[in-house]
């Protein structure tokens, strides 16, 4: 099973996190294909890039991950999800700290 | 597209593209045959009723698209003609049936219908227009009655890749299946 993200596009142009979550959420190709109600051969085909699917599906993998269509789909390569969370996390806490570092001086 | 090819009660795995792509060659040999044979037999008298309907038998048995039989699936299933996008589940436990197109399988026939039309209208348009009487009695030499079984010949394939054409460029084009994870 893949879990890291993509590195090509694929067909479609679309970078996307379908695999890594469903790997997260320990879930088939199958299980996914039966609550989108498409076939597990499209969830192949969705994972790779080489389909763009229609907004409806998009937002129905976005309702099902409880995440923005954003955060699974976009046109530029993908981060993992958690150095995206953890290293905006630490981004922040070094911009907080710094200015308190420069105090003294 | 369907993974197994049933045929007489045996199901044969048709995963693989390179399978697919042989079967679609053989399909369009054996037709090929057939209507050679034809030929000899009565010169398409009357076997280009039995040619031309062994085109529907053949999309019916193995390819598919216009039937239950084949690797195809029904390229136009009733709740479909309608609306592009119906909705298929009665409740979100339901399972979509394995026989129903999904939204990449539409667009996948949708894709495969353009190609085949531009195929077909190729031949329909170009065939007649460059395979003139005076151009093939002249330049290929061909006689007066060949040239007429030549047209006929055309007019009697017309329908076969009518039928089997948008089904072959599918089986042709997929690539191999995957199996459910």
């Amino acid at each position: 099973m893949n879990s890291v993200p993509q590195k090509a596009p694929g067909e479609s142009g679309l970078y996307n996190r379908i695999a890594v979550l469903r790997a997260e959420r320990g879930i088939s190709r199958q299980q996914l294909a039966d609550a989108m109600d498409v076939n597990y051969q499209t969830i192949g085909f969705l994972e790779r890039g080489d389909y763009s699917p229609s907004l409806k599906l998009a937002l129905s993998l976005g309702e099902y991950f409880g995440l923005p269509v954003e955060a699974i789909f976009s046109k530029q390569p993908l981060q993992p999800l958690s150095q995206q969370v953890y290293g905006l996390g630490r981004a922040r806490t070094t911009q907080k700290s710094e200015p308190n570092q420069e105090e003294p001086q | 597209m369907k993974t197994d090819l049933l045929l007489l009660g045996k199901r044969i795995r048709m995963a693989s593209r390179t399978r697919r792509r042989w079967l679609v060659v053989m399909v369009y040999a054996g037709l090929a045959a057939m209507m050679t044979g034809a030929w000899f037999l009565d010169h398409w008298n009357v076997s280009c009723i039995w040619l031309v309907s062994s085109g529907f038998v053949v999309s019916w048995l193995f390819l598919g698209g216009f039937g239950t039989g084949g690797l195809v699936k029904v390229f136009c299933e009733p709740d479909q003609k309608s609306k592009s996008m119906p909705p298929r589940r009665s409740s979100p436990t339901q399972k979509m049936p394995e026989s129903m197109n999904d939204e990449r399988e539409l667009h996948q026939r949708d894709r495969a219908f353009l190609q085949a039309y531009h195929l077909f209208a190729g031949i329909a348009v170009f065939f007649p227009m460059y395979a003139s009487p005076r151009f093939l009695e002249r330049i290929i030499h061909l006689s007066a009655d060949q040239i007429v079984y030549l047209f006929y010949g055309e007019l009697m394939a017309a329908p076969i890749l009518l039928f089997t054409l948008p089904q072959s460029i599918l089986l042709w084009t997929e690539p191999d299946m995957e199996e459910p994870q």
